[in-house]
């Protein structure tokens, strides 16, 4: 039992919870918004299963792919699988099973969810992870696609099709992703340089990357605006929306004009929970 | 400055709550202008919380976040003034532009001591009319019991940013760690007291 408790400890901080769990919500947050006609409790379990499998399961496989990476960077060479704690063989299995039945799920729930859920698989462990990841700074914006996917396939799930609202939400993520990576691109320069990962502060610089985090910010939140505002959400919900969206670009143009560590690092926590609050405040103004 | 203990977390939590709930469900019924008004103050109410937990204490030295505090007495008492006593409502507008760009100013190109002194003014003025228009509305029987928490929660903003622009002088009146102490519960009592206020 002590060593299944153990085992269990390792694997979920494999799955970076925080990071799948705010991924899950975004998929789930897709969903709710379709407002669709027929939420039952199969439906959205499926969903909420095939969303949490495949995440967790991708993420478990970059760490796999990554080991490498992992044990030469001083921020990730604690993980279990760099460390010894957990075998390759193990997690290479558990993170595919965990994909496959992730995939299977969604398939059943539906073709087109399931191809999106997919495609977020393939662009994350192999155009992202192995492809791109090593080779250019850019590698990111594949990673960040794979990340807008979630959102995208839960509402797609509820409405039959992919739409303008669904591909906002889904640019809504994608330009968020640049702000959590490079701000840790950023605080952690020495590891990914050792490491020998290409990153945008490497290649053109802190003042650039600090940009376009900037940038990025104002275009996540730009996006999910249009959303949330094409989703017909009461003018509540807009105004607390631009209110926190002022906040984030306030921050953003301060981390341009008196960069330091403690502002950067204060925009990547404030973005996620911006994220984290946009979601939410789509996921009950659309059943509210 | 101190660290946020966990508690203080959760009340600074609690104040953006509180006030983004009333942002979503409360101001349908002003009209735009007073919407307009109390959309700031709220919404600053709810980014001084996240900042402060996100920051710590040590983002209240920051010009910028003072100039960005005066808004909420200033922006609470126009849309008060504007519902209330509309003939002055002009006349209160300049007064709040001249007051942000006088701090403005002040904050930048002034020694310490007139800069407190502009931010003491300007938040002093907005706080007693914060606090006494609910009473003098309540007195004339135009709003209910409850309209008198707007005021109370108008005192106690008020406090708080004159506590901490005190925090300037040599000899404040309460030492940095009382004060940074004692902010988030006057910022949660405040919201509370608007809302409260405002809605009941």
């Amino acid at each position: 039992m002590k060593i299944i408790r153990k085992e269990l400890k390792f694997y979920w901080t494999m799955i970076k919870p925080l990071q799948t769990g705010l991924l899950l919500l975004t998929g789930i947050t897709g969903f709710i918004s379709s407002r669709c006609s027929v939420i039952n409790f199969v439906k959205f379990s499926g969903l909420t299963l095939s969303l949490f499998l495949t995440i967790a399961g991708t993420t478990i496989l970059n760490m796999v792919f990554d080991r490498d990476i992992d044990l030469k960077m001083l921020r990730t060479m604690r993980r279990p699988i760099p460390s010894g704690k957990v075998k390759v063989k193990e997690a290479l299995l558990m993170g595919t099973i965990m994909c496959l039945v992730g995939l299977i799920l969604a398939f059943m729930l539906s073709l087109l969810y399931g191809i999106l859920i997919f495609a977020g698989i393939l662009f994350d462990i192999l155009v992202y992870t192995i492809l791109l990841k090593r080779k250019t700074s850019w590698s990111i914006f594949w990673g960040g696609i794979s990340g807008a996917m979630p959102i995208l396939a839960g509402r797609t799930l509820g409405t039959g099709s992919i739409d303008t609202i669904g591909i906002m939400f889904a640019l809504s993520i994608l330009l968020w992703i640049p702000t959590h990576i490079m701000t840790f691109n950023m605080l952690y320069f020495n590891d990914y340089k050792n490491a020998g990962i290409p990153t945008f502060p490497s290649k053109y610089g802190f003042k650039n990357t600090r940009m376009v985090i900037a940038l990025s910010s104002i275009g996540a939140s730009i996006a999910i605006g249009i959303g949330i505002t094409a989703l017909g959400l009461s003018w509540g919900y807009l105004r607390l929306l631009a209110i926190l969206s002022a906040g984030l670009l306030g921050l953003a143009i301060m981390s341009v004009l008196k960069p330091s560590e403690k502002i950067n690092f204060g925009l990547f926590k404030y973005a996620s929970l911006y994220m984290l609050i946009a979601m939410l405040l789509t996921a009950i103004g659309s059943v509210s | 400055m101190s660290k946020i203990s966990i508690p203080d977390r959760i009340l600074l939590f609690l104040t953006a709550l509180v006030s983004g709930y009333y942002v979503i469900n409360g101001l349908e019924k002003y009209q735009g202008i007073v919407t307009l008004y109390f959309t700031i103050a709220f919404g600053i109410l709810i980014i001084t919380a996240i900042f402060l937990t996100i920051f710590g204490f040590e983002i209240l030295n920051e010009p910028v976040i003072v100039v960005m505090a005066t808004f909420i007495p200033l922006a609470l008492s126009l849309g008060l003034i504007y519902k209330y006593l509309q003939e002055y409502h002009l006349l209160y507008l300049f007064f709040s532009m001249g007051g942000l760009l006088s701090i403005l100013i002040t904050r930048y190109l002034a020694p310490k001591r007139v800069a407190t002194l502009a931010l003491i003014i300007v938040h002093g003025i907005s706080g007693i009319i914060i606090f006494l228009l609910p009473i003098i509305i309540y007195t004339k029987g135009i709003s209910s019991f409850y309209f008198l928490l707007v005021g109370v929660g108008g005192g106690l903003i008020s406090l708080g940013g004159i506590l901490l622009s005190t925090l300037r002088f040599t000899n404040p009146i309460l030492a940095a760690e009382k004060i940074n102490a004692l902010f988030p519960k006057l910022l949660f009592l405040a919201s509370l007291g608007f809302v409260i206020g405002l809605s009941l």
